[in-house]
């Protein structure tokens, strides 16, 4: 090993043993002792159901660590019973909307948009930019459906893997590795 | 007559245009530089790995310059902004699909280019620093891997943000840019985006024109198992050139097959407090020592990865090339490669556990 190559390594052991050890002087933030409120754990419960919805029991124990919570600003605490009850029964669907409602949100749940014959009747629903945003946004799935644009993106894709193989078999070395290696343990022998 | 003495002008063949165009372009841009020799066995498929690396990284400039046009990378808004990049935005899932595919393709490239480097001890002198250089490409890859996880701020992103944050804090100092407070008064996310477009790929474009230079400065490695007296012939490297974009446009059209068939799925928006998601294919192996020894296994097996790839060229010194030639370094290699996918798989059996 090189003067040189020492000398970096050394500065740069010295450089890390002061980064770590100075990690006290940046106190850790994250961390925090006090116990989650009933709001955060009604939270963590609807994002539990959305994640998760085949996991009962995480879903059912957080929702209970929500209504054993000593700080039940922000939930109501009634609807989180409720919830509770509706899980038991096994209905996700009701508990999910009870939670939401037991934290001040509206459903949000993705839902037919085509309306009722009753809903048609009653007061049109707010526009989207005045309702209030989603907490949980259900997971995205694009559509596996295809459609014309994407027919020609499949057309040009295989183009180019068709047009790319034959390039780059006309571009192939003259020579393989093999007989290289072949034409040169020959010419030892000749 | 005078005429007599002037000598008859020698017939010159008469260039096509484009030829033409190349002359006029070479003699202001010097471009002819570009055909300095390189042996033929660099245009097979596996010394082609490194090229194939820098396609798709410019596939990743490309689709990302178009999805910066549209995301925004506020956490109140980040997530909604990718699905409507999907939803309402011309070819904008197929652009983001290609993103995520050939960001894929750039980390298992960049891996294989790795092991046919190890494999075939191309890293030995003079190379030691080239392979310093790419080494640090390598990590400023997964780098881009990471933030761009983050970015479309979904669950999986959210934990994966949490987790960098502790790794932070566990690395003091040295981990302060990646903490909250480094800047108060803006989110974390602002910041990881700034890395993702400028930051990482400023990097990465300025250490791979110094791993080209240094690739022409040393020429490619010899194949070890070709001796040198071999009838093998050298071709300019712009033939190299030729044979990666084939290769390449084979690549563009498996990603863009991809993009139309498995558009990648957007998570739920991110909830603190739990931990349900499983991390991208490369971090595997990390989230099952994680789930074994804690958070700190995290860092430690980063930074003892990072500094058994960086000591590999100074403990493997020996001129010898040949695999069979260097069992002890092949052997211990191939056991890392082995353990770590081995705990990569465990992964399909484990169930995702709260760290954090």
């Amino acid at each position: 090993m090189t003067g040189l190559l020492r000398a970096f390594l050394s500065t740069l052991a010295a450089l890390v043993v002061i980064g770590l050890s100075s990690g006290e002087a940046f106190a850790h933030g994250g961390e925090s002792d006090t116990p989650a409120s009933a709001a955060d754990l009604v939270e963590q419960t609807i994002a539990l159901m959305v994640n998760t919805p085949d996991d009962h029991e995480s879903v059912t124990h957080r929702l209970e660590e929500a209504l054993e919570a000593e700080d039940t600003g922000g939930a109501d605490m009634d609807l989180v019973a409720q919830a509770a009850e509706a899980l038991d029964e096994g209905d996700m669907g009701r508990a999910r909307e009870l939670l939401e409602g037991a934290i001040g949100m509206g459903s949000m749940m993705q839902e037919d948009p085509s309306p009722t014959p009753d809903e048609e009747d009653a007061e049109p629903t707010p526009a989207p930019e005045e309702s209030e945003p989603p907490l949980v946004l259900e997971e995205f799935r694009p559509s596996r459906s295809l459609d014309g644009g994407d027919w020609v993106l499949l057309a040009a894709s295989a183009a180019a893997v068709a047009v790319g193989a034959l390039l780059a078999w006309r571009f192939r070395p003259a020579d393989t590795i093999r007989s290289l290696r072949r034409g040169a343990r020959t010419g030892r022998e000749e | 007559m005078e005429d007599r003495d002037v000598p008859a002008p020698v017939p010159q063949r008469r260039r096509g245009p484009g030829r033409r165009l190349i002359g006029a372009v070479d003699e202001r841009l010097g471009v002819d530089a570009l055909r300095y020799p390189v042996p033929e066995h660099a245009n097979n498929l596996g010394w082609s790995l490194g090229g194939l690396t820098a396609f798709t990284f410019v596939i990743l400039l490309v689709t990302g310059v178009y999805l910066a046009q549209f995301y925004n990378p506020t956490p109140e808004a980040a997530n909604q902004s990718v699905r409507e990049i999907s939803t309402d935005v011309w070819l904008g899932e197929f652009t983001r699909s290609l993103h995520f595919w050939s960001a894929n393709a750039m980390v298992l490239l960049v891996i294989l280019h790795l092991l046919r480097v190890v494999l075939h001890g191309s890293y030995k002198r003079p190379r030691e620093g080239n392979f310093l250089v790419g080494v640090t490409m390598f990590a400023l890859v997964i780098g881009g891997m990471f933030t761009g996880t983050v970015l479309k701020w979904d669950q999986e992103g959210f934990e994966a943000l949490l987790h960098n944050i502790e790794v932070a804090y566990l690395l003091g100092g040295l981990g302060f840019w990646l903490t909250p407070e480094a800047a108060a008064n803006l989110p974390i996310l602002v910041r990881l985006y700034s890395a993702h477009l400028m930051l990482v790929p400023g990097l990465i474009i300025v250490l791979l024109v110094l791993h080209a230079l240094l690739v022409k400065r040393h020429g490619i490695s010899a194949h070890p198992s070709i001796p040198g007296r071999s009838r093998e012939l050298d071709e300019p490297f712009t033939h190299h050139l030729r044979r990666v974009g084939a290769f390449g446009l084979v690549l563009l059209g498996f990603l863009g097959l991809l993009s139309v068939l498995i558009p990648p799925i957007i998570g739920a928006t991110p909830v603190e407090g739990i931990e349900v998601t499983r991390p991208p294919w490369m971090f595997w192996w990390l989230y099952t020592l994680e789930n074994w020894f804690g958070l700190r296994a995290i860092l430690w097996a980063s930074v003892g990865l990072g500094v058994l790839l960086v000591l590999l060229p100074f403990i493997d010194r020996g001129p010898e090339r040949e695999w069979r030639r260097r069992p002890f370094v092949i052997a211990a290699v191939g056991l890392v490669v082995l353990l770590l996918i081995v705990l990569s798989l465990l992964v399909l059996v484990t169930e995702p556990e709260q760290h954090l």
